[in-house]
């Protein structure tokens, strides 16, 4: 048996409007062992990391390294007690370089000033060292996001942590990407690492993982080792029932034509090409599915399909009609819903309710008002079924979008938008760290909008098992134009759309055939 | 949660008071240095000096009555993200607009009370709004500071109501810089005896519920609120996130314009404002105190107005120097305003609750 590294022992966690987030939860990780920490949405995971990671305080319980019983205080205090985090969304400085943030904090140097060379020899022996290859003197802001999270270990491992917390690592990446972190992980835990692995993909833990603890609604409801599991287990542990994941796709009934893009060009303000004239189009009663490594162009196009951005050239014309001259509420009159990527600076406002959040869309509408007045009971009725439909985990409708856990964020994102009656959804990353049993819900709400109501989606994702399983056509997206086109995805694998991904394949005109 | 709701209404409520009571205690170790005479007397001063009679109470609900409007204009303009100081220049500027009217034409003669006073509300509130644009103006189109701006403006606006003053409307009978006497048929009438306590609190009711039902039922008051949270997601959401706050503000230059037609018609008898008023500030003091809620308005107001009638009779009553009473004012404003204050013993509090609620569930 290996040496203890960290035993986290009946923590209790009770925030400050009387949510107890963590109950009597213990968790224990040992040298060269990856931890996978499980459960739904606001069970209670991204706080027991918090507060390994002295981000949050906790009322009860002890934490012990190597055996000596700790305090964490701050997110430095953790580092030198060997404890280091790679957050969902990465904390790096975008205008600096690799080398720059690596050691940022530590930097060398004399007298306050920064010596540039020992930074990137640092760098080099440390990717060296960790087997994570990367370019010292390129910017943070130039490189892909499988690069940035080997800069994040790199920046937890020259600080000569042992514990890692990855909290959701492979939500952003492609394939490969994946499959090359979980190469650095393996050498990791044979190093002797310890890893605390969060993830909502099951496969992704059978495949990588030791040991589980899984955690419902603040507490411990189940821990065991991996090889005597398999998913279907692992995720009835999760939400306590069975999870039924595939759905019976019969073949679309394509409809009318709701979304038509024509030569659509998106050049920014320092000049860059985002979307280069790219033509294709969605029809009623089909899920369009955008491929693609994230940063290709696929966020730009759906902003300039919803009116967030200004198109530079071409047009987008929704249910017929043309979006030029059209202001966000007037497109979104034509029809459209939107779940934006970024969940926090469009997709809501933290500080408000979320009722307010949820209300947020009608307040230029009919629906829900009496003249200047807002219908309170309607709309609070409303609200409180898109929480019971979406099972959202909140203590009631007035409690504020902030106090919620990321996935409970983004089911109050995706119940706005699945309910605002648009016959074009436009679907970028809904299920992004959302738990298997919503993720199955709203894979399946898509399916049914789409049979029943002639609802057109447009869905754009870096899951690759959410796009096959769930696009009824599949577009790739390179360098702001499309480089493949599937309409029969039962012969797709990951890896051959993984190579359209990179560019190490792209279809020609005729092989693409007709998107609209 | 019920219970969690209850627990932070009586902390909120605890903050103030206890803030009231460690305000004194210091208080007390001042004037033990300070005061030549009575401390008890000074300590008596402080505390119930605003409540002893009718006359001083009559003062706190004179400034209670602007207070609470200005306030309610504040909880606007603040939720939508703006900071705007216009209402302090509008004090001044909005009556002696009306008092050309008043004076200069015939419009208001032999028109019932109520009626004209509803006019010069109107009228004020109106001024108000439109001298509200100017620096909602530049901020929404031009993306300037609306606040430099305002601030500039108040001083801009307080010489331009002088020179409307002298050349105008001045009383050459009088010494003192004012108006002549207002018809008796054009101000606000004495509720309690000659007290300052006046029929104005009829507007500030009013206002109070036009402020509530503006803010929490339409949907220009939650289009406000949304894009004062979060002016992106806002505009994602299709809301106009320029017209929004442009309005925020007209709204807050309107309540604005309706505190200093109580103010001016009610305290006084004639137009005598010769420097800034300080409403608009306290205004603004009364909005960050009742948390930018119009509910929590008329508490707010009536603390703030508590608090400055104190301190002015603690000043006229004692020999207690006055850079002190105003020192006494800033810390009873720390600790009603400070969010911190207290904040320890309710997480204890909400602890236990939650620690109960658990182990009910669990037996
Ligand atoms: N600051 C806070 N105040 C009050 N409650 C909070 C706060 N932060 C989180 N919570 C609540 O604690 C619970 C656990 O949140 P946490 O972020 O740990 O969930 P999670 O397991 O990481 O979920 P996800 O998979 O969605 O990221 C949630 O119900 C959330 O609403
Ligand atoms: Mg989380």
């Amino acid at each position: 048996m290996s040496k203890e590294l960290l035993r986290m022992e009946n923590i209790t966690k009770i925030y400050s409007n009387g949510f107890m987030a963590n109950k009597d939860v213990s968790l224990t990780v040992h040298e060269g062992e990856i931890h996978a920490l499980l459960g739904e949405n606001g069970a209670g995971k991204t706080t027991l990391m918090k507060i390994l990671f002295g981000l949050e305080d906790y009322q009860e319980g002890r934490i012990l390294i190597r055996g000596e019983e700790v305090r964490i205080a701050n997110p430095l205090d953790a580092i030198a007690k060997g404890v280091g985090m790679v957050h969902q969304h990465f904390m790096l400085m975008e205008g600096l370089t690799v080398a720059e943030n690596i050691v940022l904090g530590i930097e060398p140097g004399k007298a306050g000033v920064f010596d540039k060379e020992t930074a990137v020899k640092m760098t080099l022996e440390a990717a060296e060292k960790y087997n994570l290859p990367v370019v010292p003197n390129a910017l943070v802001r130039d490189i892909s996001v499988g690069v940035k999270q080997k800069v994040e270990l790199l920046k937890a491992l020259i600080r000569g942590v042992r514990l890692l917390v990855l909290d959701e690592p492979t939500a952003v990446l492609t394939p490969q990407e994946t499959r090359e972190l979980f190469v650095q992980l393996r050498d990791l835990r044979s190093r002797g690492y310890g890893i605390i692995f969060i993830s909502h993909k099951l496969d992704e833990v059978m495949e990588i993982c030791d040991n589980v603890t899984v955690l419902r609604r603040g507490r411990v409801v189940g821990t065991g080792r991996i090889a005597d599991l398999d998913e279907k287990k692992l995720s009835s542990m999760i939400v306590g029932r069975e999870v039924v994941k595939t759905v019976d796709r019969e073949a679309p009934r394509r409809g009318d034509l709701v979304l038509e893009v024509r030569n659509l060009s998106y050049v920014d303000d320092i000049g860059k090409i985002h979307v280069n004239d790219l033509t294709f189009a969605v029809h009623a009663g089909e899920v369009v599915g955008i491929a693609g490594i994230e940063g290709n162009g696929q966020t730009e196009l759906s902003e300039v399909i919803t009116g967030l951005r200004p198109a530079t050239k071409g047009d987008v014309m929704i249910n017929g009609q043309s979006i030029k001259g059209r202001n966000i509420d007037q497109i979104r009159k034509l029809g459209v819903a939107h779940i934006s990527e970024d969940r926090l600076v469009y997709g809501c406002a933290p500080d408000l309710s979320v009722w307010d959040n949820i209300a947020s869309i009608y307040l230029s509408s009919k629906k829900f008002a009496r003249g200047p007045f807002l219908s309170k009971r309607e709309l609070n009725k409303f609200v409180d079924e898109c929480i019971e439909e979406f099972e959202i985990a909140t203590e009631s409708r007035n409690t504020p979008v902030r106090l919620l856990s990321g996935g409970n964020i983004q089911k109050v994102i995706v119940a706005r938008e699945f309910t605002s009656g648009a016959n074009l959804i436009v679907a970028n990353q809904p299920t992004r760290g959302i738990d298997v049993g919503t993720a199955s819900l709203i894979h399946k709400l898509l399916y049914k909008y789409t049979r029943e109501k002639n609802v057109a989606v447009l869905l754009i994702s870096s899951d690759l098992n959410e796009l096959l399983n769930h696009s009824d056509r599949l577009l790739v997206m390179r360098k702001g134009r499309f480089n493949a086109h599937f309409t029969d995805l039962s012969r797709v694998t990951d890896e051959l759309l993984g190579e359209y991904m990179l560019g190490v394949r792209s279809m020609t005109e005729e092989e693409m055939g007709n998107v609209l | 949660m019920k219970k969690v709701q209850r627990v932070d209404m009586l902390f909120e409520f605890l903050r103030v008071f206890l803030g009231l009571i460690i305000a004194y205690a210091i208080t007390v170790v001042f004037v033990m240095i300070a005061s030549k005479g009575s401390m008890a007397d000074a300590v008596r001063n402080f505390a119930i000096g605003p409540f002893v009679n009718a006359r001083r109470f009559g003062q706190l609900m004179g400034k209670f009555i602007p207070y609470v409007l200005m306030g309610c204009g504040f909880c606007f303009i603040y939720s939508a993200g703006r900071f705007s100081l216009i209402g302090e220049g509008i004090v001044n500027f909005a009556p002696i607009i009306t008092c050309l009217v008043m004076f200069k034409t015939n419009l208001l003669v032999g028109l019932p009370l109520w009626l004209n006073l509803t006019i010069m509300v109107a009228l004020c509130a109106i001024i108000g709004a439109i001298v509200a644009t100017v620096p909602a103006f530049i901020r929404e189109k031009l993306g300037q500071s609306e606040m430099v701006l305002s601030i500039i403006m108040n001083f801009m606006l307080l010489f331009l109501s002088l020179w409307v003053l002298k050349q105008f409307l001045l009383d050459r009978s009088i010494s003192m810089q004012a108006t002549k006497m207002y018809p008796a048929n054009m101000k606000f009438y004495s509720l309690v005896g000659t007290t300052n306590f006046h029929s104005g609190i009829y507007v500030a009711a009013i206002g109070w519920v036009i402020a509530l039902i503006l803010y929490n039922y339409t949907k220009i008051g939650q289009k406000i609120k949304t894009v004062g949270a979060n002016p992106q997601f806002a505009l994602y959401s299709g809301i106009n996130a320029i017209a929004a706050p442009f309005i925020a503000q007209m709204i807050g230059g309107a309540f604005a314009g309706a505190a200093a037609a109580v103010d001016a018609f009610g305290l006084y008898p004639r137009y005598q404002y010769t420097a800034l008023t300080n409403i608009g500030f306290d205004g603004l003091l009364v909005a960050v105190i009742a948390r930018k809620k119009p509910a929590y308005i008329p508490i707010a107001a009536f603390v703030l107005a508590y608090i400055r009638t104190s301190a002015v009779v603690l000043n006229l009553s004692t020999n207690i120097p006055v850079e002190f009473v105003n020192m006494m004012q800033a810390i009873i404003i720390f600790f009603v305003a400070a969010e911190h204050f207290l904040s320890k013993s309710r997480q204890k509090v909400i602890f236990r609750l939650a620690r109960n609620k658990e182990q009910e569930a669990h037996s």
